[in-house]
């Protein structure tokens, strides 16, 4: 209490009044600029028509929306980025998140090795994506599937994971392994934040394993858990699967939309007359995700586990 | 007490790296010095370059600067100063209107701007009138508008009525043979077959056809006439242990699409190419459809084709032009046997297009399987530069001016073209894919200002042109060929600048409003694909697309590029 008082903290003064603008002051203005500002130019963009390909002179309209309706080619193109990206987010969800509960309790457990596993499954996170894109495209490329690569001297044939018939499969597994540092650290730090005598109440109990993780870690831990659930739900159709460290430009087969969003954004290069239709796109995804969001929050909160 | 020490000093030294990260961010860390590093001299009017820096180097501005320098060293732009200095700074980079007129640049040499129609409409960029349209005493009273096509006048001029912008250096993709390895293995093909079913030249028989000129004695005796011959070289170039064509597995797509859009161009000629810009005018070879969605064929196998009048509503009909068919025959053929290209190069995505141009280089002194042609841009010389200069300081015979290289003139799809072409009747055409630029920040003072157009009149000039072509082995996008000292060239040099100033140059600006609000989706390198699936390699490598099904593919394609 006397050292707020030294410091001035915590007094309705001028000083302090002062500093909490100040403190505050340059947080907003980058919110404004670069959130509020940059959005509400982008929900224009996404109703501006540039018949001449000059920015001044503009229309207002509905081309940007019909853009992804009234071609074959376009309209394919946004179903099937949709399709990867429901697809992705599914096979995140349901490999990935088990995956991650399993590693984690297995570390909260000290089985063995756990530390080391600590250490790997951290790995991606410490490491740049595009560094870890690259040794992983090496690993899988030359070292299991090239020409001298592991698997093929085994199998007699070289092995493409990067092929039609294969990308995409190597590409998931690539974006799992990836997602495992963030979701293992914060689930076995909630995990070791469980009283011991919870724990140890519950084996007095009777129960064993499975049952203390389903009825007392799981329960402790589902608020992470709806944590990446719905921050992941949100992100669905932005969400990039790490496309571009991947595949550079190509494979567009494989294309989640959130790769699509920014492949048409990056090659208009600054040119704001040739953005409109993925602003126009943003506009309609977040229009079916923010509605979906909210319900799956409002779900997970109906018919998840409480902590008490 | 002790824990709080290094708690102090941690801090501290946090602190200190912070700051010295934040000076860091500085930058312009030349005391007294300009952009480019070089010290400033407050006596004289300063002009700030810049020039995109790629494949073009930066020696050609370099050389540029020395000699207005020297030009102008006694005239005053500016009060209590005589002559000028240039700094210049090279960055592969694009600008936005906004940062055309607010960076620190006066004069830009850009490449590929992605929106120079809004750098002019928004005044970013100062009116070029004055040096444009006046008769240049220094250049035998030539204006610079004269070098200038109708359809580079068209765009450069706004509809303002104001000059805003002069093209720069041109260049595109194409095919660069070893003329060395050509000679010495006799890659040549023979005026006639011998006894023996031998295409190529021999001891025995040592005539070379005519090749694509049609002249007997000319340099491109022996070059491939058609698409047929090209392969049937290839398969005898493969036979005799060299792999026939190069490309980089990194830009395969970047190198084979612009690859295509000169085969296309080559085939159709530079006003029907015009066509696909402008949007307007009557598109003469159209691929006809059966009813089934296959391509129409004659007795002969070539396609069927009509004619259309092409307008802005309907101008994805040019999806169905002839040169694309040709065009991507062409490259599904060539990727479709490992036979005709360099497999370890072109399938491996590590491979850049510098490494490719080193094992181009490289291979015929390590003894390794040679490359006889390289799918590359007219500037790679400018890149392969430091595998150049370091194979010459081994042996001096591996220097740039003492190996022969030459520009492959493209073959012709058809006889019936190439006869045209050898007549005279058809004129080779060349696409500049990469629209480069010069032109002058708006709001400059008007002691800059005068600097800077000055700069800019002197650089389009036929002897800063010249030099331009000397020092980069390259071109600029304007007309000035004939006032190119050949002797000053090297071989490979001297076979690009002979063969631009035979052919006629189609530019990529757009003509059209159309054209202009999907100018990205219309780029060369993004408009020759098929389905939305694949690029064209991949098609090929993974599903076996025949050419013909890419051809079909392309049509809904290039009609979703802006229709």
């Amino acid at each position: 209490m006397r050292k707020m008082k030294k410091a001035g903290l915590g007094q309705n003064t001028f000083k302090s009044k002062l500093f909490y603008t100040l403190l505050v002051l340059l947080p907003s203005l980058q919110f404004l600029f670069f959130y509020v500002f940059v959005n509400l130019n982008s929900f224009a963009l996404a109703f501006k028509i540039f018949p001449t390909g000059i920015a001044k002179e503009f229309e207002w309209g509905w081309d940007n929306f019909t853009y992804w309706f009234t071609n074959q080619v376009r309209n394919t193109e946004m179903k099937l980025a949709i399709g990867n990206s429901l697809k992705s987010y599914a096979i995140s969800m349901c490999t990935g998140l088990p995956l991650g509960l399993f590693f984690s309790y297995y570390m909260f457990k000290r089985m063995p090795g756990a530390k080391l596993f600590r250490i790997l499954l951290f790995m991606p996170s410490i490491l740049s994506a595009a560094v870890l894109a690259t040794i992983y495209k090496n690993v899988t490329g030359l070292v299991l599937g090239g020409a001298n690569g592991l698997l093929s001297k085994w199998t007699g044939e070289v092995i493409n994971f990067w092929d039609a018939e294969h990308r995409y499969t190597s590409m998931m597994v690539f974006c799992v392994f990836a997602s495992f540092g963030t979701s293992v650290l914060m689930y076995t730090n909630k995990m070791d934040a469980i009283a011991p005598e919870i724990i140890e109440s519950a084996h007095l109990d009777g129960a064993n394993g499975v049952k203390e993780f389903w009825y007392i870690v799981l329960p402790q831990i589902f608020s992470i858990m709806q944590v990446f659930l719905i921050s992941g739900f949100a992100g669905i159709f932005t969400n990039q699967y790490n496309f571009m460290m991947l595949f550079g430009y190509e494979q567009p087969d494989v294309q989640p939309l959130g790769f699509l969003l920014w492949r048409g954004v990056a090659r208009a290069g600054g040119n704001t007359t040739q953005m409109g239709p993925y602003a126009a796109l943003g506009l309609i995804i977040t229009f079916i995700i923010v509605p979906l969001t909210f319900l799956l929050r409002w779900t997970l909160g109906k018919i998840g586990w409480k902590e008490e | 007490m002790k824990k709080n020490f290094f708690k102090k000093a941690l801090a501290l030294a946090l602190c200190a790296l912070t700051a010295t990260s934040t000076v860091a961010c500085g930058g312009g860390g030349n005391e007294g010095g300009g952009i480019g590093g070089e010290k400033i001299d407050a006596n004289k009017t300063q002009l700030n370059v810049f020039h995109y820096f790629a494949g073009f180097g930066d020696e050609w501005l370099i050389e540029l600067k020395k000699n207005f320098e020297e030009k102008y060293a006694n005239v005053s732009f500016e009060e209590g100063k005589m002559g000028v200095q240039v700094h210049h700074r090279g960055e592969m980079r694009d600008f936005t209107p906004t940062q055309v007129k607010t960076e620190q640049f006066d004069v830009y040499f850009m490449e590929s701007p992605s929106d120079f129609l809004n750098i002019m409409a928004e005044g970013s960029v100062e009116p070029l009138d004055s040096i444009m349209e006046t008769p240049n005493p220094d250049d035998n009273n030539q204006t610079i508008v004269e070098k200038m096509t109708a359809q580079q006048i068209g765009f450069y001029k706004f509809k303002d009525g104001h000059y805003y912008g002069i093209p720069h250096y041109a260049g595109n993709y194409g095919l660069i043979y070893n003329r060395d390895l050509f000679e010495e293995k006799g890659f040549f093909l023979a005026a006639e077959e011998d006894e023996d079913g031998n295409i190529l030249i021999t001891p025995e028989n040592p005539t070379k056809s005519v090749g694509p000129d049609g002249k007997a004695g000319t340099e491109d005796d022996g070059l491939p006439r058609t698409y047929d011959e090209f392969f049937a070289l290839c398969e005898e170039i493969d036979a005799r242990g060299v792999d026939p064509v190069c490309f980089p597995g990194m830009y395969t797509q970047q190198h084979l699409m612009l690859l295509m859009d000169n085969l296309v161009a080559n085939h159709e000629g530079g006003e029907q190419i015009a066509i696909g810009y402008t949007f307007s005018g009557t598109a003469e070879n159209l691929v006809v459809f059966n009813e089934d969605g296959t391509v129409k064929k004659n007795a002969d196998g070539t396609p069927v084709t009509e004619s259309l009048e092409i307008t802005e509503a309907n101008a994805y009909e040019l999806a169905r032009q002839e040169g694309r068919y040709y065009g991507m025959q062409f490259l599904v053929k060539l990727l479709s046997n490992k036979a005709y290209y360099n497999e370890a190069d072109g399938e491996n995505d590590q491979i850049s297009h510098t490494v490719n141009q080193q094992n181009f280089l490289e291979n015929g002194k390590l003894g390794l399987r040679q490359s006889a042609m390289l799918a590359d841009g007219t500037w790679w010389q400018i890149e392969a530069d430091d595998v150049f200069n370091y194979m010459a300081e081994e042996d001096k015979k591996w220097a740039k001016e003492n190996r022969k290289f030459g520009w492959l003139p493209l073959p012709q799809a058809t006889e019936e073209e190439a006869a045209k072409i050898a007549s005279g009747e058809k004129k080779s055409t060349f696409c500049d894919y990469l629209n480069a630029v010069s032109c002058i920040k708006s709001g400059l003072s008007d002691g800059v200002k005068k600097a800077a157009l000055e700069f800019l009149k002197y650089t389009y000039t036929d002897e800063a042109l010249a030099n331009f072509t000397y020092t980069t082995g390259t071109t600029v996008g304007v007309e000035y060929l004939d006032a190119v000292d050949r002797s000053r060239l090297n071989y490979y040099e001297t076979s690009l600048v002979n063969y631009l100033e035979a052919s006629d140059i189609a530019y990529h600006v757009p003509g059209s409003d159309r054209y202009a609000r999907n100018i990205k989706s219309l780029m060369p390198a993004a408009m020759y694909g098929s389905g939305i699936f694949t690029t064209l390699e991949r098609a090929v490598w993974d599903a076996g697309v025949t050419a013909d099904e890419y051809f079909i593919g392309h049509q809904a394609f290039y009609k979703g590029c802006a229709w």
